[in-house]
């Protein structure tokens, strides 16, 4: 059975266009207009990867990959955000109240160097260590006691996008078969 | 003028003249016209004659001709000049004479007039020399009054005017101090009578020896002349008050002083004064200098004490501008001095003017100067008032950098929101540009790999992706474009009605795709207005646009369906078009935000520029543009033109 890929996306024709790369390397694909229809429809068909664009009506990239992360069963999908880093922090410093999850969320980004240390980031654990790591809290972790866990994508991806980068990214993330 | 010629003929009018001239033509001619200008006119034919005249008559002033037979005129005027040396006299004569003119001058002879004798010229010597005689006559009645008082000769009447001056007057014995006399305004009732001065003016038995109350009496018996001293004395009503006592010494033929007048003038206004002054200059905040005629200090109050670090003792007399003032005011100092010297005017008189001045610490600090000038004893003194303004200086200065920080400040703050406006301008073109890029490379990607399949259809499905990018950057470009337009409105009369018909048919055909209707309401009754067809048809296009999509972004509930309605009507001086939906409306956070440049709710299907450029269009046009919106019940925004009647 093949890999299922859910593309949020408002814009048709970039919905084309990727459904048409993803199609064409063997994954299903399906499709949602905006980040309300695509939290429902991850919820429902529980895809491999979401691919979220960033500016979307009712609800934004950034509020509905909040949502997916917090969501049973969708904790772990990869995602891949349609956007460059900087606008990404831009945008989310309109929509996140919070200092200091803002804080933790351009730190872990703004400091992320090595393509090395970019690829481990789309796994949570790692993630968290980083965290904290960083905030000298490897103990507290260690004794098990839960720690806010900024909402980041596995990758950032900005358009216009290259269709062998994404398909690689694709694989990289959620294998082929 | 008027008023000195009738001083003159006055004086003329009390004049007796003696006119003596041989020519019997030339006396008669001039005494007819001087017997109407004097009070009395005595006519004689020689020296002789003259003299016999004068001596019989005594008159005030004598006219003579010089060259006349038994006795020349210069003869009379010597011996009358011997007799009264101030008997003015005047000769007339025909000569340039100089040794008549020595020896005229030797005799004493007042004036020389020329012969012809030109009457104006006469009349006006005739004055000054009257002037002169009136005037010393005067002193020498005051001179023999003050003779007759010191000779102790009762003049007629002396005792009665004395007696009622109103300054206290004394005799007094220079041996026991005993009171000869003493007017009454000294005392009452004669009650000096075998008082001493003490007794009486200062209730004291012994004379008065203090250093406050030096005894003139002691003064004038060791100096022979007048003093001057302050006392208080009991005035004739036993009432304390303070006087300016002048003693004059009575000498016998040996030269001791043997009795002393004394006369007082009450200054106890003038003590006021004096002190409501020094309590003045003591209180004043501003330091109170004065310089005398040399430029040396003779005055200096408290405050100057305090502003300048000098003591008054240490100042008095010194040079002004070579304690307090900085070299570089000298010169100009110098320069009008003189002028103020002998004036009392100057360039800084009546002014306040701002400058520098020294501390005795060398210290230079701003000062506000006003000066004025007062005339004493004939000689003109200046007072200045200096005014330390180093505070308010420092204040000003102060208040300037604070201005100029915030300015800077400001312009600051200006420069940022300018640049991120730049900033943000060039982040959504590159945004806008990024998705339409993606929208070409996808059809491209999706092109090639038909092209190599030989798959007509997908090169159809591919060829659509780059036409939604191609015409969003028309989109983009055109919007830009508009905004950034700058040439003419093509300004035609029309009417919105028109418009809003073509518009409601351009979206007819697309009702069914865009969920929302687009309907009309036009007022029959509204008039013409001069606009720019294309400008305004871009401008409502947009707004039609933003309208329905507000209606897609709402979800309709109970059938209600989305709704966009043009309406136009007349409003006084306004031809109305309102654009209103019934979509999802704007929350009051971001209706501040939708006329900013690339603010967009439409995401990928907006890029910012619509609504600054419907604003910027409507302005162009003297219209206004205004929006009422209500989240989830609909938006409504209404294009006012004025209507030109």
């Amino acid at each position: 059975m093949s890999k299922r890929v859910l593309i949020v996306d408002d814009e048709e024709s970039s919905r084309k266009y990727l459904s048409f790369v993803l199609t064409e390397n063997g994954y299903e694909v399906l499709f949602a207009e905006n980040g309300l229809e695509g939290i429902d429809k991850a919820v429902k068909e529980k895809p491999d990867l979401i691919v979220l664009d960033v500016m979307m009506p009712k609800k934004s990239g950034i509020g509905a990959l909040q949502e997916l992360k917090r969501t049973d069963g969708l904790e772990d999908t990869p995602v891949i955000m349609l956007s460059e880093i900087q606008a990404f922090i831009k945008k989310a410093r309109e929509e996140i109240d919070s200092d200091e999850t803002m804080d933790k969320i351009t730190g872990l980004l703004q400091n992320v160097d090595s393509r090395a240390e970019k690829f481990l980031l789309r796994f949570r654990q790692y993630r968290k260590a980083l965290l904290n790591e960083r905030e000298g809290l490897i103990d507290k972790f260690r004794r098990g006691e839960k720690v806010g866990v900024p909402v980041l994508p596995d990758l950032f991806m900005d358009k216009p996008i290259d269709a062998e980068d994404f398909i690689q990214a694709v694989k990289e993330l959620i294998g082929t078969d | 003028m008027q008023q000195l010629e009738t001083i003159k003929e006055n004086t003329l009018r009390e004049l007796t003249v003696l006119y003596v001239e041989d020519d019997p033509l030339l006396r008669e001619e001039l005494a007819k016209f001087l017997l109407r200008r004097v009070k009395k006119l005595y006519l004689a034919e020689n020296g002789e004659a003259g003299l016999e005249l004068f001596e019989k008559n005594k008159p005030d002033m004598v006219l003579s001709d010089v060259r006349m037979p038994v006795m020349d005129g210069l003869k009379m005027s010597e011996i009358i000049k011997k007799k009264s040396h101030n008997t003015p006299v005047i000769l007339a004569t025909a000569y340039d004479d100089s040794d008549l003119l020595i020896k005229a001058i030797d005799i004493g002879v007042d004036k020389f007039i020329k012969k012809p004798i030109k009457i104006d010229i006469l009349l006006e010597d005739m004055y000054r020399n009257a002037k002169i005689y009136f005037l010393e006559k005067k002193k020498h009645q005051t001179d023999l009054f003050l003779q007759a008082i010191l000779d102790g000769i009762t003049y007629p009447n002396l005792n009665n005017i004395i007696n009622f001056i109103p300054y206290p007057f004394y005799i007094i014995n220079a041996s026991d101090y005993s009171i000869v006399y003493a007017n009454s305004s000294a005392s009452k009732d004669n009650r000096w009578m075998n008082m001493t001065c003490h007794k009486l003016t200062h209730k004291s038995d012994t004379p008065c020896d203090s250093e406050e109350h030096t005894c003139p009496l002691i003064e004038v018996k060791k100096t022979k002349s007048p003093v001057v001293v302050e006392h208080i004395h009991y005035d004739k009503d036993n009432i304390p008050k303070n006087y300016e006592v002048h003693g004059y010494p009575i000498l016998d033929d040996e030269e001791n002083v043997v009795q002393m007048i004394e006369f007082s003038i009450d200054i106890t206004q003038r003590k006021i004064a004096e002190e409501k002054f020094m309590r003045l200059t003591i209180s004043a905040q501003d330091a109170i200098v004065m310089i005398d005629d040399k430029g040396n200090i003779s005055f200096w109050n408290n405050a100057a004490e305090r502003i300048f670090g000098y003591e008054q003792q240490e100042v008095i007399g010194k040079n002004m501008h070579s304690l307090i003032a900085p070299e570089k005011y000298y010169r100009k100092f110098l320069q009008g001095f003189d002028k103020f010297k002998a004036t009392g005017q100057g360039n800084v008189v009546g002014r306040t003017i701002e400058l520098t001045a020294i501390r005795k610490n060398g210290e230079e600090f701003p000062v506000e100067l006003s000066v004025s000038s007062i005339q004493l004893e004939g000689l003109w003194h200046s007072v200045g008032i200096v005014r330390d303004v180093t505070q308010r200086k420092e204040l000003e200065k102060k208040v300037e950098e604070e201005m100029e920080k915030r300015l800077q400040s400001e312009k600051k703050i200006v420069e940022n929101e300018c640049q991120a406006t730049i900033g943000l301008a060039i982040t959504q073109i590159i945004h806008g540009a990024k998705n339409i890029l993606n929208s070409l490379k996808g059809g491209k990607h999706i092109v090639d790999i038909a092209l190599n399949n030989n798959n007509i259809d997908l090169i159809r499905e591919g060829w659509d992706v780059t036409q939604t990018g191609i015409s969003r950057m028309e989109q983009l470009t055109h919007g830009l474009l508009d905004l950034s337009r700058f040439n003419k409105l093509n300004l035609q009369p029309a009417s919105l009605n028109t418009l809003a018909d073509e518009i409601i048919h351009a979206f007819h055909d697309m009702e069914e795709d865009t969920e929302a209707k687009v309907v009309a309401e036009t007022a029959v009754n509204l008039p013409e207005i001069s606009f720019d067809y294309k400008a305004i048809h871009t401008a409502v296009m947009n707004l039609v646009s933003n309208a329905i999509a507000a209606c897609q972004e709402k979800e309709y509930k109970g059938g209600e369906k989305g709704r966009v309605l043009i309406r136009t009507f007349h409003d006084e001086n306004y031809a109305v078009m309102d654009i209103e939906d019934n979509g999802c409306g704007i929350s009051e956070d971001e209706i501040d935000k939708i006329f900013a440049l690339f603010y967009s709710t439409k995401f990928s299907k907006g890029n910012g520029l619509g609504l600054p450029i419907t604003k910027k269009i409507i302005e162009e046009h003297n219209g206004k543009l205004e929006v009422l919106s209500e989240v989830n019940r609909g938006t409504t925004f209404r294009l006012k033109f004025p209507v030109r009647i």
